[in-house]
């Protein structure tokens, strides 16, 4: 039925006032930003708890030395860089943005300032394998706050039950190998304590990713063959190690939460000893470095920050980078990661309380570092690897036929120089 | 007076349309044109997409001819990784018939005339109004392969049961399995209800004047009274099968063990490993299977189905 008279007028009023409205709201937003002179910077970080109120703490501090610049902090939990694709295919890229393997992804693609300039780093007073995974084409693309990297941790009182000393500096895979299985504890046919529960970084036994320059695959080698074969006779010939891999949220019994219930002697884990000592208090704990195989190596990611190539305020956004990953902001982080910056890195470990009590074994480890290849294509090998690691360790797929599909793939990816 | 009226509805629909035009309709075009060009959100302006013809399709659903050592010429798919999410796909969508069924079932139970009739309806119309992630969070304790409650049944009765949400044989049946329990008492059901108390209760006296027992009754009156409801469901069953099925490999399994949905690899290429032109080539060539089906269900239900 057509609206007449008074009912048109009414809702002619209606969606005019409604409009008006819009437009007196979107203009007094407009109208206020000139009475504030700052400088506004967006600083995008993934959001966790615990790192989102450090990363805030240094926000204000920024703020407040900086009475010309005004930080807004946004935290973005889950897909962090999915959204940060989003942001920066619709050109509202944040000016600052924190960056961990997402690196090698964008800094390829040209989505950073080059920063290498404005930062002057005296020879050896950073670890350079964290800085290198910033650079690209030997320029600093971002900066390293620290890294996180995997270590073994262990149960003090289960060594000792099972009469074993504690792990050395220079144990070896099969020091390794034969603790796991002494910490192996079985009842009724079921394994009521595994005596390990992670990952032994291929690294470790020489096995490399790609050849130096990234052109060629470096898979279908005798050192990935040694990697899987490790894991599967730690899994199926000594039955050491749980049959399921732990997918993220995949499994009740994550690798850590076993550990904290004494289910696993041994775990390979990263930089949560914060958390370690609120949820350990049955059992003595310590770490130990990942055992010395073809060569020393460990499993490692990095934490920085970079900044967008897009940003309207180079000047200032740098200066904000400079100010995130300062020697005394990377100590301020020191609970969640190890400073890149070395003094810094062993003041943290030193002021950080026991346990674990080994932390020397925290320093060492930054030295062998084994971060995965920044290749532009990073996450389309990544998961070739893990699938192909994933099939083999559950015996689904031959190591040989593993290695061979997964190199076939690796070629194919690499290959591919369109689109 | 005429005009008048349109203006005002046109009033009406624009924001609407003002939305529809702007999120739905631009981006779809868009993806097309992107579908024909290579562009790296990340790397480019906008205004540097290049265009690269059908070079995306043929990538995807193309093949080449490959000489192995021995001499031996074959035929292999460009994009193996595509046929295999299709595979997947397909393979989780075998369901549905089993769902529609279980569906009718239920609904015919759920017809009846007895006190709470109302609760039984809304218990089972509950897993489909639930948080998707939540409940595959439980289904994921479920198939846990020593301590969840589906092996635990399985071994009361003496059967080992397998690591379902890691074995390449059981993923899939494991998805499939979590995806009828949402699914049969989901909207189908009351979908089937709604047409369920459409038919007239005549046809069911009249039959059973004539002799006819339930079972007859259901399957020469119920069934096909129910043609154009069961027609309706099967074609968005198989809409929603072809374009859904990410959120729970995506969650449940990360699309190991053959659980990569076609929706799931589209992600990957696009916001993973960010080809936004392959990824676009990606949906259209599944909107065409899609498109193409739909078609065939049309044509094959045309003489059948009587509205």
């Amino acid at each position: 039925m057509p609206l007449r008279g008074k009912s048109f007028f009414f809702t002619a009023g209606v969606l005019a006032a409604t409009l008006l409205l819009g437009v007196w709201l979107h203009s007094t937003r407009t109208l206020q930003a000139p009475a504030d002179q700052r400088v506004h910077l967006r600083l995008a970080a993934l959001y966790t708890s615990q790192a989102m109120e450090d990363y805030q703490d240094l926000v204000d501090d920024f703020n407040r030395r900086n009475p010309d610049l005004l930080v807004e902090l946004q935290g973005i939990p889950g897909s962090y860089y999915d959204k940060l694709l989003v942001m920066f295919a619709g050109r509202t890229a944040p000016d600052v943005m924190w960056m961990g393997k997402g690196m090698a992804q964008f800094a390829s693609r040209n989505a950073f300032l080059d920063v290498e300039d404005e930062f002057r780093i005296p020879p050896g007073d950073y670890y350079e394998s964290v800085l290198d995974c910033y650079r690209f084409n030997g320029r600093l693309m971002g900066f390293p706050l620290g890294a996180d990297f995997a270590v073994i941790v262990y149960n003090l009182d289960l060594f000792e039950q099972a009469g074993l000393p504690p792990p050395t500096r220079d144990w070896t895979l099969e020091d390794f190998r034969q603790a796991a299985k002494r910490l192996t504890v079985r009842e009724g046919g079921q394994v009521r304590q595994w005596g390990f529960y992670g990952e032994i970084d291929p690294g470790v036994f020489g096995a490399e990713v790609l050849s130096p320059d990234m052109s060629e695959e470096r898979i279908d080698r005798p050192e990935w063959r040694s990697y899987l074969d490790f894991h599967l006779k730690l899994i199926f010939e000594d039955g050491s190690m749980p049959s399921r891999l732990e997918i993220p949220g995949a499994g009740i019994l994550t690798r850590r939460q076993a550990f904290y219930r004494g289910q696993a002697a041994m775990i390979s884990d990263g930089f949560h000893f914060q958390t370690m000592r609120e949820e350990i208090s049955d059992f003595r704990w310590d770490i130990a470095p990942v055992p010395m195989g073809a060569r020393r190596a460990c499993a490692s990611s990095t934490q920085g920050f970079a900044v967008s190539r897009h940003t309207p305020h180079p000047a200032e956004a740098v200066r904000l980078l400079k100010y995130l990953v300062a020697p005394e902001s990377q100590r301020r982080m020191g609970g969640v990661l190890v400073p890149s910056h070395r003094e810094s890195a062993r003041r943290a470990i030193e002021d950080m309380p026991g346990p674990p009590h080994n932390r020397q074994v925290i320093l060492d480890s930054m030295e062998t570092l084994n971060p995965f290849p920044r290749h532009p294509k990073i996450n389309e090998l990544q998961q070739a690897l893990a699938e192909t690691t994933r099939l083999v360790l559950t015996r689904q797929q031959s190591p040989e036929a593993g290695l061979r599909e997964c190199a076939r793939q690796f070629r194919e990816i690499l290959g591919r120089t369109h689109p | 007076m005429r005009s008048r009226a349109l203006g005002i509805a046109a009033l009406f629909l624009l924001p609407n349309l003002l939305g529809f035009l702007a999120f739905t309709l631009f981006p779809v075009l868009a993806s097309f044109a992107l579908s024909f060009c290579r562009w790296d959100p990340v790397a480019e302006p906008v205004s540097a997409i290049e265009p690269v013809g059908l070079r995306n399709y043929v990538d995807l659903v193309g093949f080449h001819s490959r000489t192995d050592p021995g001499g031996q010429t074959s035929w292999v798919a460009n994009t193996p990784r595509f046929w295999e999410s299709l595979y997947n796909t397909v393979f989780m969508m075998l369901a549905i018939p089993f769902n529609m069924a279980a569906s009718l079932m239920l609904a015919v139970l759920l017809n009846r005339k007895m006190r709470g009739m109302a609760i039984f309806r809304s218990a089972f119309f509950l897993p489909s109004i639930t948080a998707g992630v939540g409940t595959m969070l439980l289904w994921m304790w479920m198939f846990n392969k020593d301590m969840g409650s589906i092996n635990q049944v399985l071994a009361w009765v003496g059967i080992q049961g397998p690591d379902w949400l890691q074995s390449y044989f059981w993923a899939k049946p494991a998805l499939m399995l979590m995806a009828s329990w949402a699914g049969i008492g989901g909207v189908n059901m009351i979908l089937y209800l709604a047409g369920l108390q459409q038919i007239p209760r005549e046809l069911h006296e009249a039959a059973a004047l004539d002799g006819a027992g339930r079972w007859q009754q259901l399957r020469h009156v119920t069934v096909p009274m129910l043609l154009p409801v069961t027609f309706f469901i099967f074609i968005i069953s198989i809409i929603s099968g072809l374009e859904g099925g990410f959120d729970a490999p995506y969650v449940m399994t990360g699309g190991s063990f053959g659980t990569t949905t076609v929706s799931l690899y589209l992600y990957r290429q696009g916001f993973e490993f960010f080809r936004m032109g392959y990824a676009s080539a990606v949906a259209w060539v599944l909107f065409l299977i899609v498109f193409l089906l739909t078609m065939i269900n049309w044509r094959l239900a045309e003489k059948r189905v009587e509205y």
